[in-house]
């Protein structure tokens, strides 16, 4: 594959249980505090409850908003566009002149709200259809493209943990081709009962704050949030006198092929996908200054990792932020994107929340204090629920 | 370069495999079973679509399928049936592709995460149906099965799904990512949608189904089925459709008049258009089957004519009610939502 163009990136929004906008989210990580909680958005009557992070219930303007959304999904989704939109310096009136697309990555704003449909027999008056109507516009691509009345290309991908990565990525190729000259990307998910107890049914969960890489890793925490990033074409941003705040260098994604619930343990997707977005973006693996690890704190994920990353990356760099904001699933590899775009602006990352103890089975450890980096290139990757890996090189130099 | 469809796997009320599909565009019929409903009412007697996935077997062991849902099973048969009509079960391209759309995944049916063994035990879910009912297991399947490593996309965009799908296949190919794709659509009977479409009394049935395609680049000289020429996708708050010149429409109605009323306002009076919606019913990825519909036809350089009720709301003059012979026309296979978008796949002819 021949280099790719670079993709600029132009404004970013971010929400999750480390602040309510970007800036916010980014001061908490450097501050290396975390808050993991039991759940309190949803009844759990269980012995052990199993920690999240869960964003304040007060993040949502509605006055600020023409939609009107029901869905916590959707509103988080709303919040962090409006925000790019915002940071990006684009007026209303523009997007809705240009081709603008949405590709948004979610899991839950998939789901038909299941707790409200019972398990019995149907109720005589039938409201059963309440949440299929909530569930079709709810949406949070269509939310978007109605709130700013866009009239280009939708998207919404729901591949797990990796759906929002895959939405940037392919958001990027939306723009190379031609076909937008704008792409709102990203992802957005709520902490959801199902998901909740679901995991923990799998033994997934920690029953305290996770520690990625650490030696006594349990599993992961779920968090909620949303990030969406504006990609916008050469052309377009030039015409209106703005420059890029970072590219999209690279994207990569490909197939474990092995088992449904576990990654594969030669780490062969991930390998594959690095390589894809690395040949895409035309630099070496020694250009990258740091790595935003998937980190989960499960067993295999982070023993895949680490493997990985010591075996085409030694020595460089990296760290988990599912220590600070939890497993946003549809939202994660959007939300680390957009932290590792500003870790490249200030030259520094922060330290890999929850690891302590190093675990002599890993080949690498993250790092344990803020780090100051030198490079303009950063890899972010995520596996995936059901064996999808993504990769995405971003660089604050387009040339 | 072009896109070429390569092989077609389709699965629905109508059978497996693309013979059965013919056969039901040729006779125009179908045979819907019998579903019962229960509801506090009563048990609701209504009728469905429904997939028969016995020949699944033919592609993988029974007791591989033991822990994989119905939805799964339809997606992972399509995919099947379309290398196998490709003549690539054996031998297909790698890197290969996989992008699955559906429009409500495989947790319609999925409302009992409950283990049976403790029903009122509000969180001892099934770890099995946990993971079955995450959107992507059936591409995720699909690639385990087939053991592909390309990457892997799940698209839920309800009736936008399958036009999105092919949005991103069409690039993935042209951009020479990959040299092959296999994309398609795959949703699962709702009871839901079954009883909404007994009380609204709508002259369709609800369905299931999936129907998968075999995308390749046309440097390749061996035969398919048609081009996929473009795709198109907005919002008709913003904006019109805009179809090429001697082109048939073949329309994805819903059977609710108040909606499929708007196919009326935007494709051109002069416009030929068919559906064949009875065949496969009421499902949000139904445009699969019109493109699986539109290829065969232009293969056999023919259409067969309309479901017989789906145009009862309209006023249409150029339905195809009976065999069209076709030239050099293209296929406009297009679906409009209740919420104003749209999604449109156009495919041409060969040669």
């Amino acid at each position: 594959m021949m280099r790719a163009k670079p993709v600029s990136v132009t404004g970013m929004g971010c929400l999750c249980a480390a602040g309510l906008n970007l800036k916010s989210c980014t001061d908490f990580l450097f501050a290396g505090k975390r808050f993991p909680a039991p759940p309190r958005g949803f009844c759990h009557d269980q012995e052990l409850s199993y920690p999240v992070f869960e964003v304040t219930d007060d993040f949502f303007y509605p006055d600020l908003f023409n939609e009107n959304c029901v869905s916590r999904t959707g509103q988080m989704a709303l919040t962090a566009a409006m925000e790019s939109v915002i940071h990006s310096g684009l007026e209303r009136k523009r997007l809705k002149q240009q081709r603008v697309g949405v590709i948004i990555g979610t899991n839950v704003a998939g789901s038909v709200q299941n707790k409200h449909i019972p398990h019995g027999p149907l109720p005589k008056n039938f409201p059963y259809i309440m949440p299929v109507e909530r569930f079709k516009i709810s949406n949070p691509a269509f939310l978007i493209a109605r709130e700013f009345e866009l009239s280009g290309p939708f998207q919404t991908i729901v591949n797990a943990c990796s759906a929002g990565s895959d939405a940037i990525g392919i958001g990027a190729s939306w723009i190379r081709s031609g076909l937008c000259d704008m792409v709102i990307a990203g992802g957005a998910d709520a902490l959801y009962p199902i998901t909740y107890r679901g995991f923990i049914s799998l033994m997934n969960s920690d029953d305290g704050p996770c520690k990625p890489f650490d030696l006594d890793r349990k599993g992961l925490n779920l968090g909620e949030g949303s990030a969406i990033v504006i990609l916008e074409s050469d052309n377009s941003f030039k015409e209106r006198g703005k420059s890029p705040e970072a590219f999209i260098l690279g994207y990569g994604s490909a197939a474990d092929a092995w088992h449904f619930t576990a990654p594969a343990p030669d780490g062969k997707g991930l390998y594959l996908a690095i390589r894809e977005a690395f040949s895409m973006s035309g630099i070496s693996f020694s250009d990258i200054a740091f790595i935003n690890a998937h980190g989960t704190g499960t067993l295999d994920n982070d023993r895949i990792e680490s493997r990985v990353f010591n075996s085409l990356f030694p020595g460089i760099p990296f760290f988990s932020t599912k220590g600070y904001v939890g497993h946003t699933l549809g939202a994660a590899g959007a939300i680390e994107a957009v932290f590792s775009i500003q870790c490249l602006k200030e030259g520094r990352i922060p330290v890999s929340a929850g690891f302590m103890k190093p675990d002599p089975e890993l080949s690498a450890a993250p790092v344990q204090k803020i780090t100051e980096i030198r490079g303009k290139n950063a890899l972010s990757d995520t596996l995936a629920f059901g064996g999808n890996n993504s990769v995405l090189i971003l660089g604050l130099e387009g040339d | 370069m072009a896109i070429i469809i390569k092989g077609i796997g389709v699965v629905g009320g109508f059978g497996s495999g693309i013979h059965s599909f013919k056969k039901a565009l040729q006779t125009g019929k179908v045979s819907p079973k019998p579903l019962l409903i229960d509801s506090a009412g009563g048990a609701v007697r209504t009728r469905g679509l429904k997939a028969d996935l016995s020949s699944l077997t033919e592609f993988i062991p029974p007791k591989a399928l033991r822990r994989i849902d119905n939805c799964t099973q339809m997606a992972l048969l399509g995919c099947y049936l379309a290398l196998k009509d490709a003549g690539m079960i054996h031998t297909r391209p790698c890197p290969m592709g996989i992008i699955v759309a559906t429009g409500y995944g495989a947790t319609c049916n999925r409302f009992d995460f409950v283990n049976p063994l403790s029903p009122d035990d509000d969180f001892c879910y099934s770890p099995t149906k946990f993971s079955n009912s995450v959107h992507n297991a059936a591409a995720a399947h699909i690639s385990v099965f087939l053991k592909e490593y390309g990457p892997n996309l799940s698209i839920n965009h309800f009736e936008m799904s399958v036009p999105s799908a092919f949005l991103t296949a069409f690039q993935w190919l042209e951009e020479s990512r990959l040299d092959a794709v296999m994309v398609g659509g795959v949703d699962e009977y709702s009871k839901v949608m079954g009883c909404y479409g007994h009380y609204m009394k709508s002259p369709l049935l609800t369905g299931e189904g999936s129907a998968f395609f075999l995308l390749t680049r046309s440097e390749d000289s061996s035969p398919g089925y048609a081009f996929v020429k473009n795709i198109s996708m907005g919002s008709l708050d913003k904006g019109t459709i805009h179809f090429p010149q001697n082109a048939i429409a073949i329309l994805n109605t819903d059977g609710y008049g108040q909606w499929d009323k708007c196919y009326e306002k935007y494709v051109p009076e002069n416009m030929q258009v068919a559906s064949y919606v009875d065949l496969y019913g009421n499902l949000p990825v139904g445009i699969s089957f019109d493109i699986a519909a539109a290829a065969v036809g232009l293969k056999e350089k023919k259409l067969e004519p309309s479901s017989d009720n789906v145009f009862n709301c309209y006023e249409w003059s150029k339905i195809i009610d009976s065999e069209k012979h076709l030239d050099s026309e293209e296929i406009c296979c297009l679906k409009i939502s209740e919420t104003n978008e749209f999604g449109m796949v156009t495919l041409s002819p060969m040669n």
